[in-house]
């Protein structure tokens, strides 16, 4: 049956809202001012990236050191008053996501493999009344990851975690408690497994 | 439990039916990462001084990225010969009124003389005292030398610090008077070591003042933190200017440097002469600013009083 022309206006305008936000980033023009942001910085982005990287680079919630690279598929997201600082020289290999709530940092010289997570909010599910997807987030605090810090694939880190410089957590690894630095962890949840020496 | 199909209620500038897609914000509190960013993305920093609620929400609302609560307070609005009289505690009554006036700038409050030089440890706890009692996010004190060693211990105590080199005003009288500093090799050479040992002992930005534009040129170079001038050419990371002189209120001697976007003394006069003026003449108050009462109640009023 045909809808109604009323109907169909209604629903192509939310279709139109809906794509002029979630398409935004591979504008041409968008496309452009984000390799723009990311050149003036000595970083380099591969596309597509996610999420709304150029309202936070130019309202400086997002801190790009030198040298980044962000692989294909990178999804960045902070709204509001979010911020997210990503250090010199990290590499964020592809499908890598960072969703900061309040903050996420990152230090200089990580690594995050593909599929990495990095986050400082959690779903908030506390209310019976209200659907879960409509109750919005919460956070145990801000996210740090120290620097030269080497994160497998499929790495998840969860809000107010910090992971200590130069660590090393394997592969599928869930990181819920802070690490100290130096530590090679893993396991879900992530377990220290030894304290890397140096001779 | 709510049906409303909530993605319809979306303005289009808005993630549609996001839920944790808050509004968009005011701008955000400056932070000290963001005024490195604009050095490295060379875009000019704008700093201005505040001594007061009413100069702070203008600083506020002109977009301004740091405030300074200058000991120039001393003389702009205490009346001080120089910045040199000024106490701590006043300094404080200043920094807490900007503080009131302004949540965006990065809020940097000047140490007064004497009120850090003698040791670290007085640098410290007078230092903690503008954070805590004020509310300042950072501090600024004057000079290299011996100096360095105080901005070391203030930051090695958890607070930001601003550095000052050139001209500066509290030891004036040792430097010769309010002149440019740096025009002979020797001295440039002096400015330039303090500024890198400020730079070293992890000062967050520093404040060149009355320095030759060359020399500043040349010590950009070195600079890897941001620099304010003041009277220190174009080559810097940003300018501070004094509120009063740049708005014409203060009608001390005004060095080179302070370029005039305003005359307001004169537009103060102005008005405060025209209501002197208009008490003399009775032109004020006029109808409209004046309050009225019901006829019946002021007859009544008149009539008690008479009895009373």
């Amino acid at each position: 049956m045909q809808a109604d022309p009323a109907t169909l206006a209604r629903q192509a305008r939310l279709w139109g809202q809906k794509w002029r936000w979630y398409e935004r980033n591979p504008m041409p023009w968008n496309r452009a001012r984000i390799h723009w942001e990311f050149l003036r910085r000595d970083a380099f982005v591969r596309w597509p990236v996610h999420g709304n990287v150029l309202e936070m680079l130019r309202e400086g919630r997002l801190e790009i050191g030198r040298h980044v690279l962000l692989e294909p598929g990178v999804w960045l997201t902070a709204p509001g008053r979010a911020r997210i600082t990503i250090g010199e020289g990290c590499v964020l290999n592809l499908g890598v996501m960072v969703a900061a709530m309040e903050r996420v940092e990152i230090g200089a010289h990580c690594m995050f493999a593909n599929g990495c997570f990095v986050t400082d909010a959690d779903h908030r599910f506390d209310d019976p009344s209200r659907p879960v997807p409509w109750q919005g987030f919460t956070t145990k605090g801000p996210t740090r990851v120290g620097d030269n810090v080497w994160c497998g694939a499929n790495v998840v880190i969860t809000s107010g975690v910090s992971v200590g410089e130069r660590c090393v957590i394997g592969a599928n690894s869930v990181v819920v408690e802070s690490l100290p630095a130096f530590s090679v962890a893993a396991g879900v949840p992530a377990r220290v497994l030894r304290r890397i020496e140096y001779a | 439990m709510s049906t409303t199909p909530r993605l319809t209620t979306v303005p289009t500038a808005r993630p549609p039916g996001v839920a944790h897609d808050a509004p968009p914000p005011e701008r955000l509190p400056v932070t000290l990462p963001q005024l490195a960013e604009h050095k490295r993305l060379g875009e000019p920093i704008a700093m201005v001084t505040a001594y007061d609620y009413p100069s702070a929400q203008v600083a506020e609302a002109a977009g301004v990225d740091v405030v300074l609560v200058g000991d120039s307070g001393a003389m702009t609005v205490l009346g001080y010969d120089s910045t040199v009289p000024v106490s701590v505690e006043e300094m404080l009554v200043l920094a807490s009124a900007v503080r009131r006036g302004c949540r965006t700038p990065l809020l940097v409050a000047d140490l007064p003389f004497g009120s850090y030089e003698a040791s670290d440890e007085l640098a410290v706890a007078t230092a903690q005292r503008f954070i805590k009692e004020s509310g300042a996010d950072a501090v600024k004190l004057e000079g290299g030398g011996t100096m360095v060693a105080r901005a070391r211990a203030i930051v090695g105590a958890g607070i930001p610090v601003m550095g000052h080199v050139g001209l500066t005003p509290q030891t004036a009288t040792a430097l010769g008077g309010y002149r440019a500093q740096g025009r002979t090799a020797t001295r440039a050479l002096e400015v330039a070591r303090d500024a890198i040992d400020l730079q070293r002992a992890g000062c967050f930005a520093i404040v060149f003042e009355a320095v030759p534009a060359a020399v500043c040129d040349t010590l950009m170079t070195r600079m890897e933190i941001p620099v304010i001038g003041i009277g220190a050419g174009g080559s810097t990371d940003g300018q501070v200017l004094v509120f009063h002189d740049l708005l014409g209120i203060y009608n001390g001697i005004s060095p080179r440097f302070a370029k005039r976007y305003a005359e307001l003394k004169a537009a103060m006069v102005a008005g405060v002469e025209e209501y002197v003026a208009e008490v003399r003449s009775r032109a004020f108050p006029a109808p409209e600013h004046t309050y009225s009462i019901d006829p019946g109640e002021l007859a009544e009023f008149r009539g008690l009083l008479e009895q009373s």
